[in-house]
């Protein structure tokens, strides 16, 4: 076999994969027979000397990501071929493609609606104020003070219960907003390999070099976990390189029990778990927290307070504290 | 050579073979210890692993009308290469254990 044919039949066996990984691929074997032949050797001796053509592109297949892979090994040698299996399957695959995006959409939403879902309380819980001060200004205005200053208290309660739950909101959403993003990745590994200076392809080829499939393991979890977290691979992704991840990569293998967020704790460079925890501290006490825990603790505080009063003041009398308001239109009330 | 010790040496020799100076890959074949029998067909994923790492990059140079893909080994290659060094004491003292157990 000479050059050409043998960049013809690398190029037809490699298929359907995506055409700069075959250009790329075919470009460094003719580079070694071009090497070889200035060494001395004949063409048909350099070409012999790389080995069977299927060897090397099940090889080159073999480091693909699984959707790029599977589609290679499913093709057959011809492009026509390909083609018409492809038409003649659609009733086959179509449907399942459309089911699997749709899957991908749901998950999507779920994460999304539940985001929604964890403000929407939130809201609600802080408008009881308002709703409360409206309550009063009624019950004031219809001689029934006490259901109204009542009312209020049970508003206020639900605000800064509101406002301790915001705190609960913000943690919840950055997790949930995170779990997008680590699905978003994960997806994207499937169809394309992780690009150059990200810990998980440094911490895979530093496994492989252990030859321990428990280390590649680990570094798998702990790569996914470290990518998540930008803070993370930024510091595992600098000078230090892959030592310090690997250090932590078989730690991260005893824990891969346990859940998502401390598998990208252990798997991030050992130094940056102190300072994640501290930074957490940090952003815990910042100032506009401290003043918004101290709203949340005052208004528990009067509106228990108010709404104590009240209830004594009417006797403890539910019936008279626990109004219910006509909202119908003036007009319509008159008429009744 | 057993193949999973051959896998455990392959990317390091690489990487030590580029460290000495920049290499392409017909020359890292040669240069590389002939008991790790690396072809071009390990390689070629080989170096692609090693270049998603950030371990070594790569560049063309136009060499009698063609172009000659060079690599050149990173920071975080050499560091690598340390790693790998630093653990030769414990390697050594696996190779006593074992010739310990081969003794008796």
């Amino acid at each position: 076999m000479n050059g050409t044919e043998f960049s013809r039949a690398l190029r037809r066996a490699l298929g359907k994969l995506p055409s700069h990984e075959v250009e790329q691929s075919v470009a460094f074997y003719e580079e070694m027979i071009a090497d070889r032949m200035e060494d001395g050797m004949r063409e048909e001796d350099a070409v012999a000397a790389l080995g069977p053509v299927d060897a090397i592109a099940a090889q080159i297949i073999a480091e693909l990501p699984p959707v790029p892979k599977a589609m290679a090994k499913a093709s057959t040698g011809s492009r026509a071929l390909n083609v018409v299996l492809l038409a003649a399957l659609s009733p086959v695959w179509v449907p399942l493609a459309l089911a699997l995006a749709l899957a991908v959409a749901g998950v999507y939403l779920c994460i999304w609606l539940c985001i929604a879902a964890l403000w929407l309380t939130v809201a609600a819980l802080v408008l009881c104020a308002p709703l409360g001060a409206c309550a009063l200004a009624w019950g004031a205005a219809h001689g029934q003070a006490a259901a109204g200053a009542f009312q209020m208290g049970v508003g206020l309660v639900a605000s800064g219960v509101g406002l301790f739950a915001l705190f609960g909101a913000l943690s919840a959403s950055k997790r949930l907003a995170g779990l997008t993003g680590k699905f978003g990745s994960w997806l994207k590994s499937r169809f394309v390999k992780p690009t150059t200076g990200t810990a998980e392809a440094g911490i895979g080829a530093g496994a492989t070099t252990r030859a321990s499939a428990m280390g590649a393991n680990a570094a798998a979890r702990a790569g996914i976990g470290v990518e998540a977290d930008p803070r993370a691979g930024a510091d595992a992704g600098a000078a230090s390189g892959p030592a310090p991840v690997d250090a932590e990569a078989a730690r991260a293998d005893m824990e891969a029990e346990a859940n998502m967020g401390a598998t990208a704790r252990a798997g991030a460079a050992g130094g940056t778990v102190a300072s994640t925890n501290a930074k957490c501290r940090k952003v815990l006490l910042s100032p506009a927290r401290k003043v918004t825990l101290a709203a949340a603790a005052a208004l528990l505080a009067c509106g228990t307070a108010l709404a104590l009063f009240a209830a004594a003041q009417a006797g403890f009398d539910w019936g008279t504290l626990v109004v219910s308001y006509d909202l119908s239109v003036p007009e319509q009330r008159q008429q009744t | 050579m057993d193949a999973q010790m051959k896998r455990g040496f392959l990317e390091v020799c690489v990487l030590a073979s580029i460290g000495r100076q920049d290499s392409y890959g017909y020359q890292i074949v040669k240069d590389v210890p002939a008991v790790l029998n690396l072809t071009e067909s390990t390689l070629y994923p080989l170096l692609k692993r090693l270049e998603a790492a950030g371990l070594l990059t790569v560049y063309s140079v136009e060499h009698g009308g063609r172009l000659r893909k060079y690599y050149r080994i990173t920071d975080a290659g050499r560091a690598h290469i340390r790693e790998f060094l630093n653990e030769q004491d414990d390697v050594m003292s696996l190779y006593d254990y074992v010739k310990r157990g081969a003794n008796q």
